[in-house]
This record gives structure tokens, C-alpha cells and sequence, in this order.
């Protein structure tokens, strides 16, 4: 597979990283990571949620500066001080969050950098060039078609014609493929293999081991911010790669886990939505945490949202404690379940409004109250203030105020307030500091003992390894595994979250 | 500003305190005001003109309640006035066909009160943007009104008891309207406060993907909402046709500016979410006093509604600032919690990477 095994080292490199470091806030986001890319080459840059890629992308596409380190280009140092800079350089980065117009036709967004520089559009040239090189890539669709209307794959290759289109040299596709499926994926490494061919050299992030194995020539491996592992493509296999993403040491302190499960709380049956989510069960005892873990884009937060009722599902019933839950929030609030969403400060809480009005909005639904108390109110928002050690001055000031770990506990306390028996709990601590973390973590141990039933989706896997005492595994919407006891390893989940079989 | 009506009181005191600091704009302004008219304009404080005042500020007030729930949340109604219109019109035919007074007034509430719901339905369930669903209802509700009068304007005879008090006349030497808009603001005021409904109207303006989330029903409690600006606006329609006698399908053109007006200067944010009923009644207030005064003074129509203009941007520039001074103070500076700062090599993922997850 290798297009273009000379020249990668010394003067002939297109790209010198060498020694790049990076730190915020004190926690070393890269460490120290030197690598290559030859014109024409495919690097593969693997890692785990949090390993550095995007730290490692974002000093190449200008968005962050390296604190140490130094970055050549065609042998000549270069400094990216902002994005226009990685422009001129020849540096393209195409993210997951794409950054195309909807309302605008493929041809404008083809083309819209060309329009800053003039007053006038020239609409028949622009058709014109657009119809010429999409073709030339490959890519067919209506170029008078808004952007809206094509598929996600369809948007994905006209990101990356964008940026081919500005005469690209280094083109960094950040896990392409994610939202993909099967055929689409297919057409889409073509299109980055015919791109590598015509010179382009590509760095391309992607959690599925497998397409890195058909379509790279290298790979960078980056763990806890340090590079774990680099080699040709040809000379490693899946399992080397794996104990590359995940061999570290962990100290997770979690505490001693409930050893105390109840009946069954929460069953879940065949939920299913069309393309989303694919008859999925499970169930959750009383005392019991189940972990879901996956990479992004397997359903996971469509699953608890599923379960709670946010979107509709195509089929499938929950109960809890036996009882059929309505398919709704509202059902599913009254029946004592409680979603802690991933989106906190849109989703989760109501910013504007005070710790003391956040608190009991949850109850007010289950108890389905008509009449609110702001004095008791109050109370309770106190009295969460100081059990779940609330850092909060004035309970009557808006939560925008709070960090993110305090406002997650403003989350939690709401549900708690409301008397919820499950909690559906998606990313609890993104974002959240090392000492709040270990507190929200201290806190679903004691709410296990006092006989909640809670399930824990995370992409942090000693966070997901140290909560659960199972862990089911999600692959594009399927459960690929469950793991209990000695089972649950970082290296089973990443093999089953990857696509693995047993 | 005001961020009056969330959870936290104890006490009437407290209220009280509370009102007074979260709607110190309104109020500030409004003393500024009556400063500088006790010096220039003396007639202002005859007894005369002050019940004249309440009396002016009552039907816009009695609008602006209803309109304060709908802005909650972080909606409009635009078609207030058309609602008033066809509430005036709809009492002033039913009491020329020989209704009875009061089912006549009920039924010409009930007619806002559908009306309102309409648009609620627009916009919950049909999710058409509020400032397009009440602007197609004002114009279609006020083709309505000029349709079933064939463009006449409907006289009615007004002498009795319940139209003086609703309209031109006294309760216990109040004027009648005045009376009706300090009740309607208290209700209000209540709902708003010792009601979850009230709490949920805060939510949905804050969030509504929270608000659902955290299993309010959104959907109803936005048509709720938008009933009661019909509600209101129809109880304003019959309190215009009782002071004049006339069922006017022109009427109230320009009621739901003048309320919306009043609910902004009251401090309620048009985002939704923040500011409260107590805000909007000195709002009200503040409007009335303000065209008094430059009635008495003998500024022309035309200067006052550049001063009008002027007062609008002024408030809402006051209130945005207080905001943001708000926001901007932090309730608290600590980190998230005590314990050190994470080691060098402790698992973690780097901070702005949480989003994109490596």
C-alpha cells in the first residue's frame, strides 16, 4: 500500500513535527511528539478520547500554539500563528463539525472564498468551475443543490473538495468516517487515496482500525499526550495498535463499589430507531451502575435518550420496577427517571435562572405540583448546597455564575430533589475538574447504596471501568458487548468498540 | 435586570426588598420623573390627575401581564391589539342582540382566550416562529372583526353600572380600570411567583430543551401561555368598548407595541427567561406618567413619541448593562473543589479537547 515510501526523511519531508509541546491550564495535553509526513503519504494518527490529536491538529491548523517545538515545512521552519496562516501554507484541516453553509448551494460553498476577494459573483463561472472540479473528484451531485440536502457523506466530500480546491499540500481529516456508514466509508477513502495519489499528503484520525489498515501507509499513536508508538502500517496488527492507545496506569479512586444489587429497576426492551439504534436491551438492578461504552457516533447518548423519551423511538418498551414508562420526558420523569444530558449548559440546566429555581424543577414535574414555595425552595437548594458541596455563594444567583462541576451537581441535585430511582447519567464529568469529578464519582457510589440504579455513558474509559459493574459496549447502534467482572479492560472495550469479534 | 421572580424569598418583607432591587430601573427612573414634574409641573400631583393616570395606564397594563408570560418564555404576541378589537366588537353585537351583560362579557374574554390559544398551537405544535404566527393572527383577527361589523364601528348602550366600572367610571373612588389592571398584576404577579407553571414559563425561556428535558410539557405550557395574553388582551378589549360605548374594530392598533413596550422597560428580557410581572407594572406605569406629563407640559404628539423612542433604548440599555454586571460577578471564585491541581500525568483529556474527544 505504501505510494511513496522514499523521501520521508530529512529535506524531502513536507512536514517536520519535532517536539511539540502543549499544556493547558497545567495538564500536559502533548508531550513532547516529533513525526514526519512525506509528500504523498498517509499518516494514521490513533489514540483514545484525550489522547492529543486534536491538540496535536489544532497547532497545525493554527488554532493553538505549541509551547515548545518546532514545525517544518519542506524543510524550512514554519510559524502557523493563526488559521490563515495554515491556509497560506498549504494546510487544510477538515473537522467532524463541518463548517459548510446548509442554506447555500454546493457551488457557493465550493467557491465562497473565491467571492470575499470581489464584489460581484459571477454566477455562470462559478457554476461552471464548480461542475469541472467536483467532477474531477469524483463527487456527483447538483451543484445548485443546497448544501442541506446532500447526505452526511455527501457534505463530508465536499469539505474536503473545499479544501482540495485551495491547492492544499497537507489536507488533516479529523475521524472522517465517524458518522459514516458502509458504502459511503468506501467512497470516501477512495476519494482520500486518489488525493494522496495526485501528492497530497494526508493525516488521517479515525478510531476504526480497520479502514486504517486498507488505507494508510503510517502510523502515529498518541497516548496521554506522548507518542506510544509510529511504524509503518505494514509492520503492526490491530492488537499492537490497541495495547499502543491504552497501556498506561491508572489511578482511579472510585471507592469500594456497592456489593449490595437489587431486583431489577430499569429494563429497557428491542428500543430501536431507524437507523440509529438497532433493538437494543438492557437492564439495570437497584444498586447496580452500568457502564455504556463506545466511540462517538455508536448511539450511545441516542440511547439514553431513547430510554428517556427525548427522541421517538421506532419500537421498543421501558419499565421501571416492572411498570411500563410512557415514552416521553414527562413519562419518564414521573416514573422516576432521571437523563443527566452531555450538553449541561443547554440541556441540562437553565443558566439563567438560580441554583434555588433549578433545583426543584424536576420535582414539580414528578410530583406534577401546582403550586410552587420559593421559600422552601430555597431550603432545598440549600440543603443540597451542603450535602453535595455546592460551591455556591448565593443560591439565588444565576448558575451561568458556577463552574462546570458545580453545575453539574445543580444537574444531579435537581433529579435527586425530584426523587428519581434511575439515573441516566451521559459524560457526568466532561469538563470537570479532577476534584469535582472525584466527588460526582463518590456521589453515584452512594446513590448505588441507597438503592438508585444508575447508568454511566462515558468516553473516559478508567472512568467507565472504575463505576461499573457491567459495561456494555455499543458499535453503530448495536450492543457489541457486555463485560462483567474481569472482563471489563480497556483493551476488551476498545476491541469491541472498534468493531472487534469475540 | 430583575431577576425578580425566581425562587428565593422568605418573607412579604423580603418580596418587597427583592422587587424593589431587581426593579430598581423602572423604579429609579419613575422617581427621577416625578422629581423633575413636582418642580416643573405641579398639576401633575392633583388628586385629579393621578387617579387620570391610573386610568390611562390600566388597559396597556392589563395587556402588558399577559404579554410579560408569553415574553417569558421567550416568545412575542403581536396580536394583542387585533384580540382587543374583535373582544370589544364581539361584547358590543352580543349586547345588541339582547345578551345579558354578563355572559356577554364572558364570551368576549372566552373569544381572546381562543384566540390565544391559537396561537399557542402555532406555536408549540406547529413550531412557527411566535413574531410570524401572532403577526398572521393579528392581521387575519383583525379582517375578522371588520368582516362580522361589514367596517362599522358597533355603539352600544354603556350606562349601565358594570360598563362605568369596568370603563369611564369609579369603584370606591378609583377609577374601574385601574382597580381591574392592580388585580390582574397581582394575579400575575402570583402565578408567576407560587405557581410551578409560572416556574415552568422561566424555564422554557432559559431552555426549552431543558425544560423538556427535565419532563415539563413544554407544548402545553406554551399554549397556556399564550392564552393568557389572549385572556388579557380580550379582558382589555372589553374595558376599551365599555369606556367608549363602542364595539371599535379598529381599536387597539397599537396595544400590542405600547405592551410590549411596557414589559421590556419592566426589565423582561426578550430572549426569554429573566425579568417578572412586577417589572412590567412599573413599566406601565412609567409609560403613562410619561405621556401625562408631557401632556401637561405641552410637549406636541409628535416630540412625544420621539421621547417615547428615546425612553425605550434608554431602558433597555440601563437593563442590558445590569445584566451583564450580573452575569459577569461570579457567585463564587473558588475552583471546583479543594483538592490540588491534577499531576502531570494523571489520565485526563485536555481541557479543549472535551468537546472534539481525540
Amino acid at each position: 500500500m505504501p505510494h511513496n515510501a522514499v523521501g520521508r526523511i530529512g529535506m524531502s519531508a513536507r512536514l517536520q513535527v519535532e517536539g511539540a509541546s502543549k499544556s493547558f491550564l497545567g495538564v500536559q495535553a502533548l508531550d513532547d511528539v516529533s513525526f514526519d509526513l512525506a509528500p504523498g503519504e498517509i499518516l494514521a494518527l490513533i489514540g483514545e478520547n484525550g489522547a492529543g490529536k486534536s491538540t496535536l491538529i489544532r497547532i497545525l491548523a493554527g488554532a493553538h500554539q505549541p509551547d515548545s517545538g518546532v514545525i517544518r515545512l519542506n524543510g524550512d521552519i514554519a510559524t502557523i500563528a493563526n488559521p490563515a496562516d495554515a491556509e497560506r501554507l498549504g494546510i487544510a484541516t477538515v473537522y467532524q463539525e463541518l463548517s459548510l453553509f446548509p442554506e447555500l448551494t454546493v457551488a457557493e460553498n465550493l467557491l465562497f472564498s473565491t467571492f470575499v476577494s470581489r464584489a460581484t459573483v459571477r454566477w455562470r463561472e462559478v457554476r461552471k468551475e464548480a461542475r469541472r472540479f467536483l467532477a474531477e473528484m469524483g463527487l456527483h451531485v447538483d451543484v445548485d443543490a443546497p448544501v442541506a440536502a446532500l447526505s452526511i457523506a455527501e457534505k463530508q466530500m465536499l469539505e474536503i473538495a473545499k479544501a482540495v480546491h485551495r491547492d492544499v499540500q497537507i489536507l488533516i481529516l479529523d475521524e472522517p468516517t465517524a458518522v459514516l456508514g458502509g458504502a459511503d466509508v468506501d467512497r470516501l477513502l477512495a476519494l482520500v487515496r486518489s488525493l494522496a495519489e495526485r501528492g497530497v499528503s494526508i493525516i488521517f484520525v479515525s478510531h476504526r482500525l480497520s479502514e486504517v489498515f486498507g488505507l494508510a501507509d503510517r502510523f502515529l499513536v498518541l497516548k496521554d499526550g506522548r507518542k506510544t508508538g509510529e511504524g509503518r502500517i505494514a509492520d503492526t496488527n490491530h492488537d499492537a495498535l490497541v495495547s499502543m492507545m491504552v497501556g498506561r496506569d491508572f489511578e482511579y479512586s472510585v471507592g469500594e463499589k456497592n456489593a449490595d444489587l437489587g431486583g431489577v429497576l430499569l429494563e429497557a426492551l428491542s428500543i430501536t430507531r431507524q437507523g440509529v439504534l438497532d433493538d437494543i436491551s438492557l437492564s439495570v438492578r437497584s444498586g447496580e451502575v452500568v457502564g455504556i461504552a463506545g466511540l462517538r457516533g455508536a448511539g450511545r447518548t441516542e440511547l439514553a435518550r431513547a430510554i428517556f423519551g427525548a427522541d421517538s423511538r421506532d419500537a421498543g418498551t421501558v419499565r421501571v420496577a416492572g411498570a411500563e414508562v410512557p415514552a416521553n420526558p414527562t413519562g419518564a420523569v414521573r416514573a422516576g427517571i432521571g437523563l443527566v444530558p452531555e450538553e449541561r449548559k443547554s440541556q441540562g440546566l437553565f443558566t439563567a435562572l438560580s441554583t434555588a429555581a433549578n433545583v426543584p424543577m424536576g420535582r414539580f414535574v414528578a410530583s406534577d405540583a401546582k403550586i410552587a414555595s420559593p421559600r422552601k425552595d430555597r431550603a432545598a437548594a440549600l440543603q443540597y448546597k451542603r450535602k453535595l458541596r455546592i460551591k455556591v455563594a448565593d443560591v439565588t444567583a444565576p448558575v451561568a455564575t458556577l463552574s462546570g462541576g458545580n453545575q453539574q451537581k445543580v444537574v444531579l441535585a435537581k433529579w435527586l430533589e425530584a426523587g428519581v430511582r434511575v439515573l441516566i447519567l451521559d459524560e457526568p464529568t466532561r469538563g470537570i475538574d479532577i476534584g469535582a469529578k472525584q466527588e460526582i464519582y463518590e456521589l453515584i457510589t452512594d446513590l448505588c447504596r441507597a438503592g438508585l440504579g444508575v447508568v454511566v455513558i462515558s468516553s473516559e474509559l478508567p472512568e467507565v471501568i472504575a463505576l461499573s459493574h457491567r459495561v456494555l459496549v455499543m458499535h453503530q447502534g448495536q450492543i457489541a458487548a457486555e463485560l462483567t467482572g474481569n472482563e471489563i479492560t480497556e483493551e476488551n472495550i476498545m476491541h469491541y468498540a472498534v468493531g472487534g469479534r469475540r | 435586570m430583575s431577576r425578580s421572580n425566581v425562587a428565593e424569598t422568605t418573607g412579604p418583607l423580603d418580596i418587597l426588598i427583592r422587587s424593589v432591587r431587581s426593579n430598581w430601573l423602572g423604579i429609579a427612573l419613575a422617581v427621577l420623573l416625578i422629581a423633575v414634574v413636582a418642580i416643573t409641573v405641579p398639576s401633575f400631583f392633583q388628586p385629579s390627575n393621578l387617579l387620570n393616570v391610573g386610568r390611562q395606564s390600566a388597559i396597556v397594563g392589563v395587556i402588558a401581564i399577559g404579554m410579560t408570560f408569553v415574553i417569558l418564555t421567550g416568545g412575542i404576541d403581536l396580536s394583542v391589539g387585533s384580540i382587543l378589537a374583535l373582544s370589544g366588537v364581539t361584547m358590543a353585537m352580543l349586547i345588541n342582540s339582547n345578551w345579558l351583560i354578563g355572559p356577554a362579557i364572558l364570551v368576549a374574554i372566552l373569544v381572546g382566550v381562543a384566540a390565544g390559544i391559537v396561537n399557542g398551537i402555532g406555536v408549540a405544535i406547529l413550531k412557527i416562529q411566535p413574531f410570524i404566527m401572532t403577526l398572521a393572527t393579528m392581521v387575519a383577527i383583525a379582517g375578522i372583526s371588520l368582516r362580522v361589523t361589514r367596517g362599522g364601528p358597533q355603539q352600544f348602550n354603556n350606562r349601565d353600572f358594570v360598563f362605568q366600572a369596568l370603563g369611564s367610571g369609579n369603584v370606591l373612588g378609583i377609577p374601574g380600570p385601574f382597580l381591574i389592571f392592580v388585580i390582574v398584576s397581582i394575579a400575575g404577579i402570583l402565578a408567576l411567583r407560587y405557581l410551578t407553571f409560572g416556574r415552568f414559563l422561566y424555564a422554557i425561556g432559559g431552555s426549552a430543551e431543558a425544560a423538556r428535558l427535565s419532563g415539563v410539557r413544554t407544548k402545553r405550557t406554551l399554549i397556556i401561555a399564550y392564552a393568557i395574553s389572549g385572556l388579557t388582551a380580550g379582558l382589555a378589549g372589553v374595558m376599551t368598548a365599555s369606556r367608549i360605548g363602542t364595539g371599535d374594530p379598529t381599536a387597539g392598533s397599537l396595544a400590542n407595541l405600547d405592551a410590549i413596550t411596557a414589559v421590556v422597560i419592566g426589565g423582561t428580557s426578550l430572549m426569554g427567561g429573566t425579568g417578572g410581572a412586577v417589572g412590567t407594572v412599573f413599566g406601565a406605569l412609567l409609560l403613562a406618567v410619561l405621556s401625562n406629563v408631557m401632556n401637561l407640559i405641552g410637549i406636541s404628539p409628535f416630540d412625544q413619541q420621539i421621547v417615547k423612542g428615546a425612553v425605550i433604548v434608554l431602558a433597555v440599555l440601563l437593563a442590558a448593562n445590569a445584566t451583564r454586571r450580573r452575569l459577569r460577578q461570579p457567585a463564587v471564585s473558588m475552583p471546583d473543589s479543594s483538592d490540588p491541581p491534577r499531576p502531570r500525568n494523571t489520565p485526563s483529556r485536555e481541557p479543549s479537547d472535551a468537546r472534539s474527544g481525540t
